[in-house]
């Protein structure tokens, strides 16, 4: 995956830990679809749940999300650039996803979220994000302008991935002895920014490296010349 | 933006649209069905929609209900709750919450249960309906029939 090109080991280490993370979050929210129980997250919603428009946001917004995950692991792995064909078709799948579902029922929801307006404002940053920088993304594609391409899809993967950083910061500060609401609210913030700055290092660490590549097949190419004269 | 995308929005819009109206009539439906006819389903007796409904509980019964049942199921050991609370453990108090909507399908509350002097607190609801009480613990939601007692 497109982490740190520079550094294989901790990028394939980060690839198969996003990949499960992606994975445990679906397999998760499958208990929404088969239990009877009331989950906590149902009760601690307490009326809301009673409301058509909640209950839909919320079942589209994990469906949609959870495949968001999942299909965009081989679209940000570069070894799979190669099946072309393939790319295209999760990458339609990611954005149509991403664009008419995942984004705009996260922002339904986004307004009567846990936290207050903390966490309302948090949760609207990351849905406006996610869908700014996809659309931004798609639209690079469309111009065949594929560095812009490639940068903005990274942040965007990269803000679908702060559901994965969000679980794991919270984990960590339910740890620390946090308390729920404030664990809540830190955590949401907390995964944006991790998201913000992952995308923008990995961009800086790819550009190196394309900066890196080409000035070595500048040289390559300067000194072949030179040979063959 | 291209075709592919433009009918998927529109795709999906409608999709979204049919599943709220879904959502929505389902529930209506839920509304107009009497409480007494749900519960008595449940039990496998006949009745007939003119039934009185059930009297809700209000939200001392539901506290006493609450603590009838730890009491009964935790005979040996009390409840479990990430603090790992043992037979030593006493409730200490109980906190209804969620009282001013009549309707609501659940009381939501947490009650704190105090160990050799340091205090637990776990979240609990109870079903109007069927009057089933379900713990939080262990990261989601035990019935009174699959609570983990320690």
């Amino acid at each position: 995956m497109i982490f740190f090109r520079s550094n294989r080991f901790l990028s394939a280490i980060l690839t198969v830990a996003t990949i499960w993370l992606s994975w445990s979050i679906a397999m998760n929210s499958l208990i929404y679809f088969q239990s009877a129980k009331p989950t906590a997250f149902f009760a601690e919603k307490g009326s809301l749940v009673e409301s058509p428009i909640w209950i839909c946001a919320f079942y589209w917004h994990i469906t949609a999300s959870c495949i968001c995950l999942l299909a965009g692991a081989p679209l940000m792995i570069p070894a799979m650039l190669r099946y072309r064909q393939l790319h295209r078709i999760l990458g339609y799948l990611y954005f149509v996803l991403v664009l008419w579902i995942a984004a705009p029922t996260g922002l339904i929801m986004a307004p009567v979220a846990k936290g207050g307006l903390p966490g309302a404002v948090g949760f609207a940053v990351i849905g406006i994000g996610w869908w700014w920088t996809t659309w931004n993304g798609y639209q690079a594609i469309r111009k065949k302008e594929i560095k812009p391409h490639i940068n903005w899809m990274i942040r965007s993967y990269s803000i679908a991935l702060s559901a994965v950083t969000f679980r794991l910061f919270q984990i960590g500060l339910f740890y620390v002895g946090l308390e729920d609401t404030t664990n809540y609210i830190l955590s949401i913030w907390l995964s944006l920014g991790t998201s913000v700055v992952m995308s923008e290092l990995c961009i800086r660490n790819l550009n190196q490296k394309t900066k890196f590549e080409l000035r070595s097949n500048i040289h390559k190419t300067v000194s072949i010349e030179g040979v063959s004269r | 933006m291209n075709r592919i995308l433009a009918i998927s929005m529109i795709v999906v819009v409608c999709t979204f649209m049919v599943s709220y109206f879904w959502v929505s009539g389902m529930q209506n439906q839920q509304d107009h069905t009497p409480l007494a006819k749900t519960t008595n389903v449940e039990s496998n007796q006949t009745t007939s929609t003119s039934d009185p409904p059930v009297e809700l509980l209000d939200a001392d019964s539901a506290k006493e209900l609450l603590l009838k049942s730890i009491r009964e199921k935790s005979s040996e050991y009390r409840m479990l709750s990430r603090a790992r609370i043992r037979r030593e453990s006493r409730i200490e108090t109980v906190y209804i919450q969620n009282t001013t909507e009549p309707n609501a399908p659940y009381f939501l509350g947490t009650m704190t249960i105090s160990k050799n002097a340091e205090n637990s607190t776990v979240a609990f609801a109870i079903d109007r309906v069927t009057q089933s009480i379900y713990i939080f613990a262990n990261s989601q939601w035990h019935n009174q029939k699959d609570w983990i007692l320690y």
